[in-house]
């Protein structure tokens, strides 16, 4: 492992090359994520064309491709090499630790100047800005809610004739629900992954919801673990609950997130918390009908119905020129990340949505959160496209749209991905253990993050 | 200089052999140990190297409050697999050397398991322990009337359970191993033996056993390195979990490294691991000079 690391390390410290402007003069931005012009020839003919109508308003920008997409475990290496793409995405979990390591680019100026910085909404922009400088565009975003797999439903009774399902509206009701689905089909009711730091990302949205808050400052300014407390252990008790009580959870106990798409694909698990970019891997890699598949936002506890706000963010490779920040911005306003609706952008999201509907592997109609400060006409048109073609039936759905009641929350500000770690085991032992002390083990728990972890941030 | 560069020029040939190993060695081996070593030493923000901080890594992770846990995890992983999958080997092979008749088929399906790729060998022992009805090895518990068992998620017994999956992928090519040995072995000896009335245990006992002492030792120290660092099964099969229960120093190693990009922590775990296994290593050489020794 020593080699691994060291040999990742050394070899990054080698350092790369990366061109800024041809040899005739054109300024050169790579994109990443491009299409396999092998395996998605399609795409990247789409690509190839946009590339093309892009250099007739900048015909001095030579676009290059990059198949690399944002990952935890190639990021660092890549960036360390100096040949991240000049532009990518990445989530918004990611955003803290690429500022973190220095890697984020400062985009305060471009943001202003194009008008983007005073649009974009408050609760996202406070997630990008470190001292005064914002490093990142934000580009999408979503909120955790209820995936559902409707066949269980409809064999449990509970769908409305008009194909709305009878979904949990807090979390004691998604209990009897997810008891009557396991009663009643023998899948299990309510699936909750637990490895790879899911668990504890889901769980931290539990948590709020009961009322229970992670970490917090003290007088002095210092990071205290907060989580050894009665409303922490209400949520680790109720996930205790459904498995051992209500016996509505799977057998196995250590899933990972893609492992828990696979159980709802096949029809193993009814419910679980789920993003809707999500929806997506359930009907391209496991061949799931589109019609079984339902979506509602989160339930809530008592007064409170909070879900966490996620989503995705344009990122910038920190050594580009002004020049070249600039033509990123201009590709990325071209590629429809704009508040400003112009008739070219019109026919061209509408083209975008035509071919996802011919493609058939894409859900439409879920509506999700916008970026802008205040509806925007291009979020206006894109919730139009959504609803005009919608391939569901929108009844399946349309719970989730509806954001009534919902408080949003970003995720918890130190150590996240180390507090996600910590919980993962907590629930692990809980939903292995029949035994076990639910306030002992976070009791445990909130020590090891205090230790481990938030004493070295202090 | 002038003696360097003499013996340089008369045995360029063999220097020129050695180059791309010797490249490799550097390059792969000798850097990133040196480097990891020296920047476990010091704060990084990702790759990059910033402040000298002494020992302060190492006394970070000597005192987190799971490391010891970690480190009992590793040795039992260690354990079990000498129990598990040390004899195994040299029990497969002795059958194989007295079979007689399809040596060669047995031979093949007994190196099978350690042809196929590491991941797919995992991905079936995962499957074969899927804690539910679907899983391959409750299917036959509930054909028997049995109460499916949980398997990897028996926090008592998750390590032994990736011992056994470790063992089926590794043997085969240990096997083979001991079964040249075995091959080796003056068939008069077992002639002798066989005249004496001395059956099949008598034989492997006292002939069969003793050829192959040499090296089985040889075995048992490069099994516990292996073993000391293991990360994949682990990572793959259970995460670590359940509750850390199967939680290893490489995978800990692993997690620092690139999920929460401490680089200088993951080399700090690294160069402990080294250090643990650097004893067993010195050991290794000298039982290998002495089994070399006695060879001539």
């Amino acid at each position: 492992m020593l080699l691994a690391i060291g040999m990742a390390a050394s070899l990054c410290s080698c350092g790369g090359i990366d061109e800024q402007v041809t040899s005739d003069g054109k300024i050169v931005i790579t994109v990443g994520g491009a299409p396999n012009k092998e395996a998605t020839p399609k795409d990247y003919e789409n690509l190839m064309e946009d590339i093309a109508e892009f250099n007739q308003i900048r015909p001095d920008v030579e676009v290059r491709l990059d198949e690399w997409k944002y990952d935890i475990s190639t990021f660092m290496p890549k960036a360390e090499a100096g040949l991240l793409p000049s532009v990518y995405e990445t989530h918004f979990t990611e955003a803290k630790k690429i500022i973190d390591l220095g890697y984020g680019c400062d985009v305060t100026k471009q943001l202003k100047e194009r008008g983007f910085y005073e649009r974009v909404n408050d609760s996202i922009l406070n997630t990008i800005t470190r001292d005064g400088k914002v490093y990142f565009i934000p580009k999408g975003v979503y909120t955790l809610g209820l995936m559902l797999n409707l066949e269980l439903f409809e064999k449990a009774g509970l769908m409305q004739e008009d194909g709305t399902p009878i979904v949990p509206e807090t979390f004691d009701e998604l209990i009897e629900t997810a008891k009557t689905i396991t009663e009643k089909t023998g899948a299990a009711g309510f699936l909750f992954p637990t490895t790879e730091n899911f668990g504890g990302w889901y769980f931290t949205v539990l948590g709020w919801n009961f009322g229970a808050k992670f970490m917090g400052q003290d007088a002095d300014g210092k990071w205290k673990s907060a989580f050894d407390s009665d409303e922490a252990e209400a949520a680790l008790q109720y996930l205790k609950d459904l498995k051992w009580e209500n016996g509505c959870m799977p057998t196995n106990t250590l899933i990972n997130n893609a492992e828990a798409m696979k159980q709802m694909a096949l029809g193993n698990a009814a419910m679980c918390f789920a993003n809707p970019s999500q929806i997506n891997s359930l009907v391209r890699t496991y061949g799931m009908d589109m019609n079984k598949i339902g979506f509602a936002k989160m339930p809530g506890n008592g007064d409170r119905r909070i879900t966490l706000m996620g989503g995705s963010f344009i990122a910038l490779n920190p050594d580009l020129t002004e020049e070249q920040k600039e033509a990123v911005f201009d590709w990325i306003e071209f590629k429809g990340t704009t508040f400003e609706m112009t008739d070219e952008l019109k026919v061209k999201m509408r083209e975008n949505m035509e071919e996802k509907i011919e493609e058939g592997k894409s859900l439409v109609g879920v509506q999700d959160l916008s970026i802008w400060t205040e509806d925007s006409e291009v979020q206006k048109f894109s919730d139009e496209l959504q609803k005009e073609f919608c391939n569901v039936n929108y009844n399946h759905i349309k719970l989730y749209n509806d954001k009534s009641g919902i408080e949003y929350q970003v995720e918890e500000p130190m150590c996240t991905q180390d507090l996600y770690g910590i919980l993962d085991s907590c629930i692990q032992e809980v939903l292995n253990n029949e035994n076990a002390d639910c306030r002992e083990v976070l009791k445990k728990a909130a020590s090891d993050f205090q230790l481990n972890f938030l004493d070295y941030q202090n | 200089m002038f003696r360097v560069g003499t013996i340089l020029q008369k045995n360029s040939i063999a220097w020129l052999l050695l180059l791309p190993a010797v490249l490799c060695l550097y390059f792969f081996v000798i850097r990133p140990q040196v480097l990891g070593t020296y920047w476990s030493l010091f704060n990084m923000q990702g790759y990059t190297v910033k402040e000298f901080i002494g020992l302060d890594n190492y006394k970070r992770i000597l005192s987190d409050t799971n490391f010891i846990k970690t480190l009992w995890n590793t040795c039992q992983y260690v354990l079990w697999s000498l129990v598990l999958g040390y004899p195994v080997p040299i029990i497969v092979a002795a059958m194989l050397n007295e079979i007689v008749h399809f040596r060669n088929s047995f031979r093949f399906v007994v190196y099978l398991p350690s042809a196929l790729p590491g991941v797919a060998v995992i991905m079936l022992w995962y499957l074969m322990f899927y804690p539910d009805q679907g899983g391959l090895l409750n299917i036959l518990l509930t054909k028997f009337g049995m109460e499916p068992y949980v398997w990897l998620q028996d926090s008592q017994w998750t390590i032994f359970y990736i011992v056994i999956s470790m063992t089926w992928n590794g043997m085969g090519g240990t096997t083979l191993y001991y079964f040249a040995a075995m091959q080796g072995v003056n068939r008069e000896l077992y002639e002798a033996c066989v005249i004496d009335g001395g059956g099949y245990w008598k034989r492997f006992r006292h002939i069969t056993l003793p050829s192959v002492s040499g090296i089985s030792l040889l075995f048992l120290v490069k099994q516990i390195i292996g073993v000391f660092s293991i990360t994949t099964q682990p990572l793959q099969m259970t995460d670590g979990g359940p509750n850390n229960a199967s939680m290893t120093l490489g995978l800990l190693a692993y997690r620092y490294g690139f999920v929460s990009v401490r680089p200088q922590l993951a080399m700090t775990v690294g160069v402990i691991m080294f250090l643990i296994l650097m004893v067993f290593t010195c050991f290794y050489f000298y039982l290998n000079k002495r089994i070399e020794s006695n060879s001539y």
